[in-house]
């Protein structure tokens, strides 16, 4: 009865937080998604995307159809209409429209199309140019855009063999084509470069996707001989016309920071934006710069970053510092239909975003989708801008922030983070330290905030947390309170001078807050469950064989991967008490473990991963909590690990799942448990 | 061959209720499809496929200008292409392939006797893509040995046979051009040819003057072309 009346209190404690919170702004409210309607007869998996001077939105797919829809926006109440233009090219991941044509890329080529006829349908495939391919699925291409200089670009995918391999020609690299399509290798150390795009200054910036050498997602602003990280591509580095210099052996596989690698190694260039792996988004993979064209608030001139995985938006500014282009990631919009690939401004200022989840599955559940994107003309109350000051940062507000809750130190946590550079795929946060906040000074008009902090980190990730923060008059929080901003260079310029005048009040939140930081919040969602901690019990986790089992174990199992998130057994039916010996090999190219639960709890275990965040690779991704029974660490590809434990005694269905996050939707099986 | 069986009934049923999303036929018009093609034993990369409402299809390298199988029936699974990720990205002929050549059609010998290259060279050969004719079939367009060269494939009276119409121009040297190739050939009346056992059979439009050379492993059945010229077979089989 005591039990009851407490939560009680606390269902009425809940109820007034609501209240309080009655005016706090959401996603959903404020940037409206529209889902444009698809023909049950088209499988619209979106490779590419470009509007047409006509409004037209062309739409290539990934089995090679490209689709003309008129009026995606359901103008007059009507429905879009779709008309297939070509079909039969090999899955097409960009599509554009430049100089009065259309241009594509496909695995092969980039090819021009034209309807010679007018009869609404292409009848000239042109191959512009024509590269050599291995055979491997993953030799992805890219583009094309145009540069500034009137020049296309496009990138092309490394192979997997395990590993990122070049295979052929040119994999692994940027290239550009003169206006009469003469091949200029432009750059290497591309992964898998999903998306390219101009900023604003017209300069080149590309999404690159965790693997190995690439310890997270980024976006890098891209020069001509720059080698971005990953060394498969070097081995093209002496053929003629290659601007790049350096060979594999000249790189280091120390498992450094690469911003401290770069330091020794010229040429090495290191990401302009990180977008922290499993926080951000898990696969980088469009880009598309606010100019004029677009009406999503007071963001022109920012770039927009979309995630496969996570079928989400971020929202990046750059600023440049000593001439290297750096900035911060905040969250921008989550909660799309399929895995976002591509997004395009519409005529009426939307944002159209084709998206696609075949063989990579995204968070919104949909094979494919292309839905809209608009802004409810509601001011957001977000951070504009973060630019760094020589002694920390600056934050612009789009609107006034509550004095008192700015000039809080408690409002704030920083801290400080980066990754290996290393052939391993993906990396654990390392070197993470808190930082403090040693001055506050809020501008005249309270819409910025310059924090100056005990010390900056020159190459790292700086983890900008602002829970507490207020605007002014509405007491409204951030809709989205925390961003991670890439300091690559530290300015130049004049520090501001510590006085009883800006120091902060109230009390810095504790460094010990710094282990598992909750970073599940996407916005200002409600914090659901809090930090959920790594798991420490080593008896989940068993390699040797146990001593008590004196006649080995009953069972061996052998389960392995197949591609497209999936295990290679399903359903294992095992008796209760059988001693087992479980050996998970992942054959696949991402990272993946093996995480058995109680009956039920697969879906709970697989989203208390999901909040682990920068600490969760630390814990191989298996949250602590009694619903684990036993689990592999986390694999990379090609590894493989053995565990020993005993089924339950209790006979029902044991769900085994991948708690790699955004996996364990698809990637999971069973184990019935018979007496 | 009781799967390929299979393959083709689902490929006939799909088309009434689109029950496989991955076998493709072509229904009013042809279809075309990029894709790798495993042939001989060999994945390659620069294939497309060609389908007809006649069901007559084939399938042509582009980088090597080469013929390379003819099938009836249905036209394509593409399971290894379209489920999940695709990892093989093979398109798969629905029907049994009379398997020609992956030499390329073209090349420009020292003499007569010279032996037929296996291959041109990546960057020997820049295909151009293709365009459509009226009824959506396919003229290949590429440059190899310094000629522009098309290259129409077509269907003949209603799916009979198939057509083959080649044609160089800016060519700075004349090029001989391989029609055919197998362990036998054999010359019959009105520039007729069958290959291979009667594998299938070739008719060259009259006028045109090929000739059977002895190779070491068979024969091929050649023909001159000038610097700027043309040539049209039809084959059946």
């Amino acid at each position: 009865m005591k039990k009851s009346t407490y939560l009680l209190s606390l269902l009425l404690l809940g109820t007034g937080l609501v209240t309080v919170k009655a005016q706090t702004q959401t996603e959903k409210q404020i940037y409206p998604i529209v889902t444009v309607p698809i023909p049950k007869e088209i499988a619209l998996e979106v490779g590419g995307m470009t509007f047409l001077p006509n409004d037209e939105l062309a739409v290539a797919t990934r089995k090679g159809e490209v689709w003309m829809i008129t009026n995606p926006y359901m103008k007059n109440g009507q429905q879009p209409k779709y008309r297939l233009f070509a079909h039969g090219m090999h899955e097409i991941l960009g599509l554009n429209y430049i100089k009065g044509d259309i241009y594509l890329t496909q695995r092969a080529e980039i090819t021009r199309l034209r309807d010679l006829d007018g009869d609404g349908e292409a009848d000239e495939y042109r191959t512009m140019y024509s590269w050599p391919l291995s055979g491997n699925y993953h030799e992805y291409a890219y583009g094309p855009i145009l540069d500034k200089d009137g020049n296309m670009v496009v990138t092309l995918n490394l192979g997997w063999i395990g590993y990122g391999a070049s295979l052929s020609k040119w994999h692994g690299w940027m290239l550009k084509f003169t206006p009469d399509f003469k091949l200029k290798p432009f750059a290497t150390g591309f992964r898998s470069p999903a998306a390219l795009a101009l900023n604003s200054d017209g300069e080149i910036f590309y999404a690159e996707n965790q693997g190995d050498w690439v310890g997270s997602g980024s976006i890098t602003h891209v020069e001509e001989g720059d080698f971005v990280g990953n060394p498969a591509g070097l081995i093209w580095a002496d053929e003629p016309g290659s601007p790049v210099k350096l060979h594999k052996k000249d790189i280091p596989d120390t498992g450094e920071p690469e911003f401290e690698v770069a330091k020794r190694v010229p040429g090495l260039k290191t990401p302009s934006v990180w977008i922290p792996h499993s926080i951000m988004g898990n696969s980088t993979s469009g880009i598309l710069n606010y100019s004029d064209n677009g009406n999503m608030g007071p963001f022109k001139g920012q770039l927009f970053v979309g995630d496969q995985s996570k079928s989400n938006i971020n929202r990046v500014f750059l600023e440049k510092v000593k001439g290297v282009y750096q900035g911060v990631v905040f969250p921008f919009r989550r909660g799309f239909s399929s895995g976002i690939l591509r997004m395009n401004w519409g005529s009426d200022g939307s944002m159209l975003v084709g998206m696609t989840s075949r063989g990579w599955s995204s968070t919104g559940k949909a094979e494919y989708g292309l839905q809209r994107l608009t802004w409810s003309g509601i001011m957001p109350f977000e951070v504009q801008t973060v630019k760094a000051q020589p002694d920390g940062f600056e934050l612009e507000f789009t609107m006034p922030v509550d004095e008192k809750t700015a000039r809080d130190a408690g409002t704030y946590r920083l801290s400080t983070f980066t990754y290996k550079y290393h052939h391993i795929y993906g990396s654990p946060v390392i070197n993470q330290s808190a930082r403090s906040i040693k001055a506050i000074v809020v501008s005249p008009d309270h819409k910025r905030v310059r924090l100056v902090l005990d010390s900056l980190k020159e190459g790292y990730i700086h983890e900008i947390k602002m829970e507490g923060l207020r605007a002014e008059n509405s007491n409204i929080p951030l809709l989205h309170d925390y961003g991670y901003y890439t300091l690559n260079k530290i300015p130049d310029g004049e520090k501001i001078t510590l006085t009883a005048e800006n120091k902060p009040t109230g009390n810095a939140q504790a460094a010990h807050h710094m282990e598992g930081m909750d970073h599940q919040q996407m916005g200002n969602m409600p914090a659901a469950g809090g930090v959920v901690k790594g798991n420490t019990d080593v008896g989940k986790h068993v390699t040797q064989q146990p001593e008590i089992w004196t006649k080995g174990p009953d069972k061996t199992i052998v389960l392995g991967t197949k591609p497209g998130l999936k295990f290679d057994m399903t359903n294992i039916i095992l008796k209760a008490g059988t001693k087992v010996k479980l050996t998970f090999n992942n054959v696949d190219d991402m990272l993946h473990n093996f995480v058995l639960t109680t009956p039920g709890s697969g879906n709970a275990v697989g989203e208390m991963a999901l909040k682990m965040g920068l600490n969760g690779e630390k814990y191989d991704f298996v949250p602590s909590t009694p619903k684990v029974l036993a689990y592999t660490v986390l694999l990379q590809p090609g590894k493989s690990d053995t565990i020993y434990f005993t089924v339950p005694k209790t006979p029902g269905t044991y769900p085994f799942i991948c708690t790699y996050p955004g996996h364990y939707m698809v990637m999971k099986g069973q184990i019935k448990v018979i007496k | 061959m009781c799967c390929l069986t299979l393959l083709i009934c689902c490929a006939a049923y799909s088309m009434a209720q689109n029950a496989s999303p991955y076998v493709i036929n072509a229904t009013n018009k042809p279809y075309l499809l990029r894709s790798f093609l495993m042939f001989e034993g060999k994945k390659r990369t620069h294939v497309i496929s060609v389908g007809t409402p006649e069901k007559v299809n084939y399938a042509y390298d582009l980088k090597q200008g080469a013929l390379l199988e003819v099938w009836r029936g249905g036209f394509i699974d593409a399971t290894e292409m379209w489920k999940d990720r695709g990892e093989p990205q093979l398109a798969k002929p629905l029907g049994t392939v009379l398997t020609l050549s992956a030499a390329p059609a073209l090349a420009a010998l020292a003499d007569k006797d010279a032996a037929w290259p296996d291959s041109i060279a990546f960057d020997d050969l820049q295909n151009k893509g293709y365009v459509l004719d009226k009824s959506k079939m396919p003229t290949f367009l590429y440059t190899a040995n310094g000629a522009d060269v098309t290259d129409k494939i077509a269907v003949l009276n209603g799916g009979t046979a198939l057509s083959r119409t080649i044609s160089i121009s800016n060519s700075k040297q004349p090029l001989y051009c391989r029609v055919a190739v197998g362990p036998s050939i054999e010359a019959h009346k009105n520039n007729t040819y069958t290959v291979g056992d009667k594998a299938y059979t070739l008719k060259l439009a009259d006028g045109t003057k090929p000739f059977i050379r002895k190779t070491q492993n068979g024969k091929e059945l050649l023909v001159l072309l000038n610097t700027t010229d043309s040539l049209t077979y039809s084959l059946n089989w």
